[in-house]
Parts: C-alpha cells; structure tokens; sequence
C-alpha cells in the first residue's frame, strides 16, 4: 500500500527536525554562577570545559522530532494507493483494451487491409468475458470509432465500415488517443494493440506519446505485400508564354523504392483527356524525372499525372489544378528611365506566379490593369490624381512607395502611413542599418526563418524616416525602423487596398539594398503583400489546411461549398477559411448558393513518404511509447482524482492530532523537568 | 553503622518529613514532635524508669555518704540500710553544630542546617527527657556559642540553636580543638556536619574528643544534590564560602564526583570505627527517625555500660 503526498512539497518541512536535534546538543551554560556548598570534590575531578555534543533529554527530543515529522506528512496531505486489489487482478482481472488500428493509404497494398482486418477481428474474438475494447482508426490523426465497451458485435461492424485513407501515419495521436482512454479506464490490466504496417514516417521526428504507467503495448505488425510499388513524388510545373500564349510543361519525379529496376509509364491527363504517355527506366533504390510534352494553357484546368497499376495504387497519382495568367501586374513610376533598373531586372526573376512589370515616369490617368503601382523616388501626385489613386487603393489596389529625392512633402499624404520627414543623410559614419523589423509581418515572415535572409546587411546613407502620428491608429504598422529609430517601412490599410511606405530608395542612389542578396526576395515579398496575392499552387499534399476563400478570391461574408473529391459537401459559412485537406483528388469551391459555379479547384495528392517500406521495428515503438511501471497500476485509483481520494482518507487529520497530542505529552514532560531543574539549581 | 541505608523505618513509627518540620517555626515543638511521635511508636523502651527509680537497699558499708541512709527503714529495723538507684542518668549531651555558610545550601526545601537544627533539638530534647545535663557548642572557623550542658539549659539550648545562623568558614580542627579544651567531663559528643575537608583531617580532629573518654557520634549531614550532583546543563559553580567559581559540565563528570563522594563517606566511617566513634551519614530528604535511632543506640550502649 505505497504513500503518495498531494502536495509532497511540505515534507521539506521535515528538515525541521533538525532545530530541536541541535537545541537538544547546545548546552545553555547558565550565566550566573549556580552556589554550591563545596568545590572540594569538583576540584578533583580533571575536566574539559570543551563541550562534547551530545544528545540529552531523547525521550523529549523524539517526541518533538516525532511532532515535527507528523505535522509536515500532515500538511503534505498523505493518501494511500490501494494496490492489493491491483496486484491481484495485474495479471488476472479483466482487460481494457484499445485496438488502434492503422487505415494510412499505405494499408491499402494489396493484402495489407485484409491481414489487418483479420488481426483486429482476432483481437475482438479473444476479449475476456469482462474486457472491455475500444477501436481507433488512425493515420494521420487518431478518431475514436467505437468508445469502450464490451459490445463485440459493433467493434465487429465498425471494422466492416473502415477504408484505408488517404493520408500519411502518424503514431502519436493515436498513441495520445489511447493514453487518454486508459487513464480514464476503471479496470487494471491494459493494453494497447497496434495493428499497422508500422511506416518509419509514422515516427515523424520522434515519437512523444507516452501510455499511462503499467500499460501494456502490443504491435501486430502488417508485413506489406512484396509486389511492385512505384510512386511519383512530385510533379513540377514550368511556365512560359508562347505565340501569345501560356505553356505549361509538366516534369513527374518517379521513384522507385524495390530492389529491382523497373519501367515505367507515366500519363498525363488534362481534363480528363490522356494528352500523353511516356516510358522511363527507373533503378532500383533510385527516381527519375520524366519530361512531358508541353500543354497551353488558356483557361483553368485540373490535370492528373499518374503510373499504371501495380501493388500500391494511391500513390500512382499526382492530381494538380492550373490556372493561366496569374503573374501580378506591376506598374513601376520612376523619376527617370534607369533608376528603376534594379527593382525591374528584380521583379523580372521567376516566380510562380511571376510579375509582369510596366515602367512609367509619372502616374498614368487609370491604373485600371494594374495590381500594384510601385512608386521609386518619384512625386506622388495631387489634386484630382490623388484622390483617384486613392479610390484605386481602396478598391484593392496595392501601392509601395520609395521615397527619394522628389517625393513631395504634401502630396497624397493621406494615403501613406505617415509625412515623409526631414532627409537624413548619414553618408558619413557608415550608413544607416535597419535596428527592427517586425518578423510576424506577413510581408516579412519570408526572413523569420535563420539563415533566411539578414535584413540587417544593407546600409542606407540616406533617407526620408516616416513621421507616424503619435495617436494609434490601427490601419497603421510599422514593419521596420533604422538604427536610429526612425521608421523604415510601414504599412497603411486603405479599405480593400494597401499602401507600403519605404523610407529609402529602392535603387542605388541612397542605399545598397539593390547589391544585397535580400533585395530580389524582399521586393517580390512587398509586392506581393501589397498586391494581396496569395501564391498559386498547383498541388498540396494531403493533410495540408488550405485558405479555401482565398483561393476562390471570394470575400469574408460569401457562404461557400466545398466538394471533396469523395463527393462529401461541406459548408464554409462566413468568416471561415480553412479547410483541411484529407482526401486526395481535386476539392472544388463553390459559391454556395450556386454550386454549379466552380470558383476555385484544389488539388489534393497523398504524401509520398508513406510509400517508403521502411518500417519501424515493433520493439522500438513499445520502447518509445511506454513507460516502466507496475503492470496495471493507477485503475480505479486513477479514475477517482487525487485530491478527492485524499479528502476521503483524511490522513492528515489524524496525523495533525496525533501531533498536537505528541505535542501536548511534550509540553508537560518538558515543564515537570524545567521545574525541577529550577529547584536544584537555584539552590540556596 | 550507617542508618542511612536502613530504608525500612523503625516499626510503628510515623515518618516525619523534615520538609513538614520545618513549617513549624518553634524549635522546641519539631524537637517535641520528632521525639514523642518516635517513643510513642517504640514497643519496648529499656531505658525508661532509668533515672531516679529506686532499686533496692543494701547495708549500710563504711564510707556510704550518710545522706543516703534510709532513716524510715532505720526506724523500723533498727539498722542502718542505703537506697541503691538503678543508674546515674545524669550524664552530659554535647552537640557540636557546624554553621559554616556550606551548611546554608539546600537543593530542597530543607537546608543541611535547617536539618542539623531539628537533629540537635531533638536529640537534646530527647536526653533532657532522660534527665541528662544538655548543652550545644556552635562553630565555624571557631566556636561561635558555647551553652555548657546543665539540666537546667534546656531553654537556653533551644534558644541558641534556633537563633543560630549558617555563615562564614569552616576549620573543623581549629574548632574541635577548643570544643576538647571547653568538654573538661565527659559524656556524649553529638558532631553535626558537613564534613567538607580531608577525612584525614576530620580524624584528626573529632579523635581527640574520643580521647577524652567522649562518647562520640557523628552525623554526617549532606544534601542529597551534593550527593548525586544531578544538574544539567553546563555551569559554573560558586563554593559558597570561598566564593571560587569553577565552570563544568556535569555530564562529564557526575560519574566521578559521585565516586568521590562515595568514597569519602566510606573512609570517614571506616575511619570513625576503626576509632569506635559512631558515623551515621544523613541526607536531608530522609526523616530524622534514622538519626533518632542511630542516637538511641548509642545511648543504650552507653547505659550498658556503667
């Protein structure tokens, strides 16, 4: 019957017991000299006045030792575990037993559903007559398919229901899911039964569930099958125009995980239409990439690359969706012809999507056509043209300004996040460098990451630090500030538009930002930030959680549908916009009150990991996920709380007045002593 | 004989706590009080009837003092007869009482010389009633009171003894040497005291009383405190004549003080028999029976023999 302490702090107090330990070796040496008839025979007796400790009065010593000790196992609030019971029943009593069982596409090989159904129904049919079984399907994530309970015949049913999924293994949700259920459980004995082909992938970067002490756990391993798996990992996508038009040309990474090499076919499909086929040899162990002839794209499109058949079918498919023309609009408004150079030849690089870049030297009359107007060291204008610059931001429009030399002070000020202020010229000394940056901007996150990208490389000689108004204003953020305080960057929200303020140029008349290798990512990060573009995807993997409104470009209060690629509709009312990917195939986004009108597709495909046959060892799965400890220890114990069982037992009160009482004898017995001490050694 | 180890108290009689006897503040009352509760609870008492009880008659013999001719009996017989008594009780009762400061200690409620006082009352009390000539010499470095015994200085000798204070030294020799000097008859010698100087010394100086043909008991009276040494904590004790201080610690050496102390009572009563002198070591918690007692015997040896 072990002793546990609710609050196991208080015995520290137990060191009290050394005070009256060392009151009872100190030696008070009276300070007036006590009278006695005659030194005669003291005289003779040869002393030390050095005094030995040792320890006098024991029998009042342990009683207040013996006090002490009870009033800190009081106030520690002792209660005793009851483990006869479970001693007893540890290796006889009824079971609570969880069956997790694997359902990741990998189990989908063929035979590996059926040897672990068959497994799981062995495990249902050899439950005692008071175990009690609960059921998890996990892959990804763990659910709870059937709670515990001793009904055979529904864990029997619900296994006829189950499918391998779509999605990866992950062994530590479901390991949580099972804990979780054993804590709660009132029986002593339990146990866990893995039933999975035990992917190495399901480990992830370490497993970090741990089952409750005593728990047992159990891997029936699901041997996959030795036919041939191939898998494609992934499926790139180049642009470019041609004859007026976009083309697209598909580049399918096979990879093939046998021992043996292997030939291969890969098809494309646009769709629905097989536009090609080609073969590749693929080496055992090895991947390799297969061109596919190129396709133009003229209109939104979903498309499939896949492989034939073979032992493993999920991974055989790589679904993308597409959609042509999604490079941002950039007007760039330069003082002169080549003091733009740098941010064109920048935004000019790459980029799915990429920019399409237009230069002028003044705002034209309409920006109409336009996703973001970049303003480099040139006027903002005024008048009429700022207040249509300012419907255009409004309406969702995106503006980065560059102040230079010819910014005005008074022109469209309303629209940035603060009056440009006062050149500084720091020419001398070095520059200036970039003192705060706010990582957790959206158009900075990009360089939160180490070794992203130092913002603080490139020197600024001079520039024009923006003056935000002292009274908050919530539109605007400050993204970066120079060395001297001086704001740097800032951000203005006008209704649906952005406005970015920069206080240098982003050429190389004030600064050598242009040199430094953050400036092509910073650019296009600012760009597109103020454009509001959300980065196009052809493929996301599943698992994946994407922004499903922003990818219809649908705004915050439009109810949508969306149609999983199993045909399941889920409403995403207003406000929302995740939505979690589970299945692969193409989801489609809806407007909800006309579902026929497809406004964004989302392609959907399983992570390729999964088709890795390495395995975890079963062995290493139990190590990591168990916990040394009594066979069947907390149960009923663990399902009453601490504290109420400890309230229930009230040890402490009896331990309190066992103190007082020890206590009480003490102070008696001590003040008869004292007494008589007194008499002696007043002595007349 | 060493009464001090006789725990069973003479059959019948009551125990007289000296913490009570010393409530009561007339001396002549605790003497009263110790001695008839003692007789009263005595079965047989041999030496009652000793004093001037009449014997029996014998011819007159030449050299008889005629004051002791029977003239009745010549009347009637026509011959001369004495009156033969059965003992001269007449004998003298000394007590010699110590007063050095060392008899003012008390770990009780009874101090040594409180004790002594109700011993020395009592047994002068006792002999007076025995028609014995009673007398006290108190002394410190030297005699302090001398009352030389007479049948008549009964009062006196209370009223000394009572009014006598425990103070200054002790030089037991320089004081028993004038005590020799002043007891010119003898009789019984009644030492009451600490007994705080050598044993050799002590000797020295009781003998010579024993010399003189004294009948000579002592009466070793000592604080059971001084006996046991039963303190605690460490501490510096004060002789409380010398006034020397000497800081101890008496768990160190309680074992040896108490062997110390065993060991010189046993010398002093070897020493004291050897010498035929009478030694009864007192502590102050136990009743003045034991010293009665002890007294008695020797009083009774006495009588047998003259």
């Amino acid at each position: 019957m072990p002793l546990q302490f609710l609050a196991p702090l208080f015995l520290i107090a137990a060191a009290a017991i050394a005070l009256p330990v060392v009151l009872h070796l100190i030696r008070r040496e009276q300070r007036e000299a006590t009278r006695f008839p005659s030194l005669m025979f003291v005289r003779q007796v040869p002393h030390r006045v050095t005094r030995r400790r040792r320890l006098r009065d024991l029998p009042l010593l342990a009683l207040r030792v013996l006090a002490l000790l009870l009033l800190a196992g009081a106030f520690a609030r002792p209660l005793l575990e009851r483990e006869r019971g479970v001693a007893a029943g540890a290796n006889t009593g009824p079971r609570e037993v969880v069956i997790l069982l694997d359902r990741s596409y990998s189990m989908a090989r063929a035979g590996s559903w059926e040897r672990a159904l068959a497994a799981a129904r062995a495990e249902i049919d050899g439950l005692g007559g008071g175990d009690r079984a609960s059921l998890v399907g996990f892959d990804a994530n763990a659910a709870l398919l059937s709670p515990p309970g001793a009904d055979r015949v529904r864990l029997r049913g619900m296994l006829g229901e189950l499918r391998p999924g779509d999605a990866g293994t992950r062994f530590d949700p479901a390991l949580r899911l099972a804990g979780s259920i054993l804590a709660g459980s009132p029986l002593a004995r339990r146990e866990v039964v893995v039933i999975s082909d035990l992917q190495r992938i399901g480990a992830g970067e370490g497993i970090e569930a741990k089952l409750p002490p005593g728990a047992t756990l159990r891997v029936v391993p699901v041997a996959p099958s030795a036919g041939r798996n191939l898998a494609l990992g992934a499926v790139s996508f180049g642009r470019e125009r041609f004859a007026g038009q976009e083309r697209i040309t598909a580049s399918a990474r096979v990879v093939n995980p046998g021992a043996a090499a292997a030939s291969v076919t890969v098809t494309l499909e646009v769709d629905g239409r097989v536009l090609a086929s080609r073969s590749a040899n693929v080496g055992a162990h090895a991947a390799a990439v297969v061109p596919l002839p190129p396709f133009t794209l003229a209109a939104p499109v979903r498309g499939r690359v896949r492989l034939e058949d073979d032992a493993l079918a999920a991974d055989n498919a790589w679904h993308f969706a597409l959609a042509p023309d999604q490079a941002t609009r950039v007007l760039v408004v330069a003082p002169d012809a080549g003091a733009s150079l740098f941010l064109e030849r920048a935004l000019e690089v790459g980029g799915e999507p990429g920019f399409r870049v237009a230069a002028q030297r003044s705002l034209p009359a309409s920006l109409d056509g336009y996703d973001v107007v970049v303003v480099n060291g040139a006027a903002l204008p005024g008048g009429a043209a700022a207040q249509a610059l300012r419907r255009w931001v409004a309406s969702g429009g995106g503006l980065v300004v560059a102040l230079g030399p010819a910014s005005g002070a008074a022109t469209a000020e309303a629209l940035l996040p603060g009056a440009p202020g006062q050149l500084v010229d720091r020419t001398q000394g070095g520059g200036a460098a970039l003192g705060y940056v706010d990582l957790a901007h959206g158009a900075l996150e990009l360089f939160r990451t180490p070794r992203s990208g130092d913002l603080t490389a490139p020197r600024f000689y001079r520039y024009r630090p923006l003056r935000i108004p002292a009274a908050g204003d919530s539109a605007v953020r400050v993204l970066a500030r120079f060395d001297d305080g001086g704001v740097a960057l800032a951000e203005r929200r006008v209704e649906r538009g952005r406005v970015l303020a920069f206080a240098s140029t982003l050429d190389r008349s004030w600064n050598d930002l242009p040199v430094q290798p953050i400036f092509v990512p910073l650019t296009h990060r600012l760009v597109r930030y103020a454009a509001a573009v959300a980065p196009l995807i052809p493929a996301h993997v599943v698992d994946d959680v994407v922004d499903a409104r922003a990818a219809a470009h649908a705004d915050e209060q439009q109810p949508l549908l969306v149609v999983a690629p199993s045909g399941a509709r889920t409403e995403l009312p207003p406000g929302a916009r995740a939505l979690p990917l589970a299945e692969a195939g193409w989801y489609t986004v809806r407007a909800a009150d006309r579902a026929d009108d497809v406004l964004a597709v989302i392609a959907s495909n399983v992570d390729v990991r999964e088709s890795e046959p390495a395995a975890l060892p079963g062995d290493e799965l139990i190590t990591v996920a168990t916990l040394p400890g009594a066979p069947g220890a907390p149960l009923q114990a663990s399902a009453v709380p601490l504290e109420e069982r400890e309230r229930r037992q009230s040890l402490w009160w009896y331990l309190l007045a066992a103190a007082i009482a020890l206590l009480v004898v003490e102070t008696v017995l001590s003040n008869r002593g004292r007494r008589a001490a007194a008499r002696i050694q007043e002595g007349r | 004989m060493r009464m001090r180890h006789s725990a069973e108290p003479v059959p019948g009689t009551g125990f007289i706590d000296p913490a009570v006897l010393a409530r009561i503040g007339n001396l002549q009352l605790v003497a009263r009080n110790v001695v008839d509760g003692f007789i009263n609870g005595l079965h047989r008492a041999p030496w009652l009837g000793l004093s001037l009880d009449f014997a029996e008659h014998r011819a007159y013999m030449p050299g008889d003092d005629i004051r002791r001719i029977d003239w009745r009996l010549y009347a009637r017989t026509d011959r001369y007869h004495v009156k033969e008594f059965e003992a001269d009780t007449n004998a003298n009762f000394v007590v010699l009482l110590d007063t050095s400061a060392s008899m003012g200690w008390a770990s009780g409620a009874v101090t040594k010389f409180d004790y002594a006082r109700f011993l020395a009352a009592s047994l002068a009390y006792f002999s007076h009633q025995q028609r014995d000539r009673v007398g006290v010499i108190t002394f410190g470095t030297d005699i302090v009171d001398y009352v030389p015994a007479s049948a008549r200085h009964m009062d006196v000798l209370l009223h000394t003894v009572d009014r006598s204070r425990a103070g200054g030294g002790s030089d037991l020799t320089r004081a028993l040497r004038s005590v020799n000097e002043l007891l010119r008859r003898r009789g019984l010698v009644v030492l009451i005291s600490d007994l705080y100087d050598d044993p050799a010394r002590v000797l020295a100086a009781v003998s010579p009383l024993r010399f003189r043909g004294h009948d000579v008991i002592v009466f070793h009276v000592l604080d059971p405190a001084e006996l046991d040494l039963p303190f605690d904590d460490a501490l510096s004790l004060e002789d409380v004549e010398t006034e020397e201080q000497l800081p101890v610690v008496p768990d160190q050496l309680r074992l040896r003080y108490r062997e110390l102390v065993r060991t010189h009572c046993e010398t002093l009563e070897r020493e004291f028999t050897n010498q035929r002198i009478d030694y009864a070591l007192l502590d102050t918690s136990q009743p003045l029976d034991h010293a009665l007692f002890s007294y008695l015997a020797a009083r009774e040896r006495l009588s047998r023999s003259r």
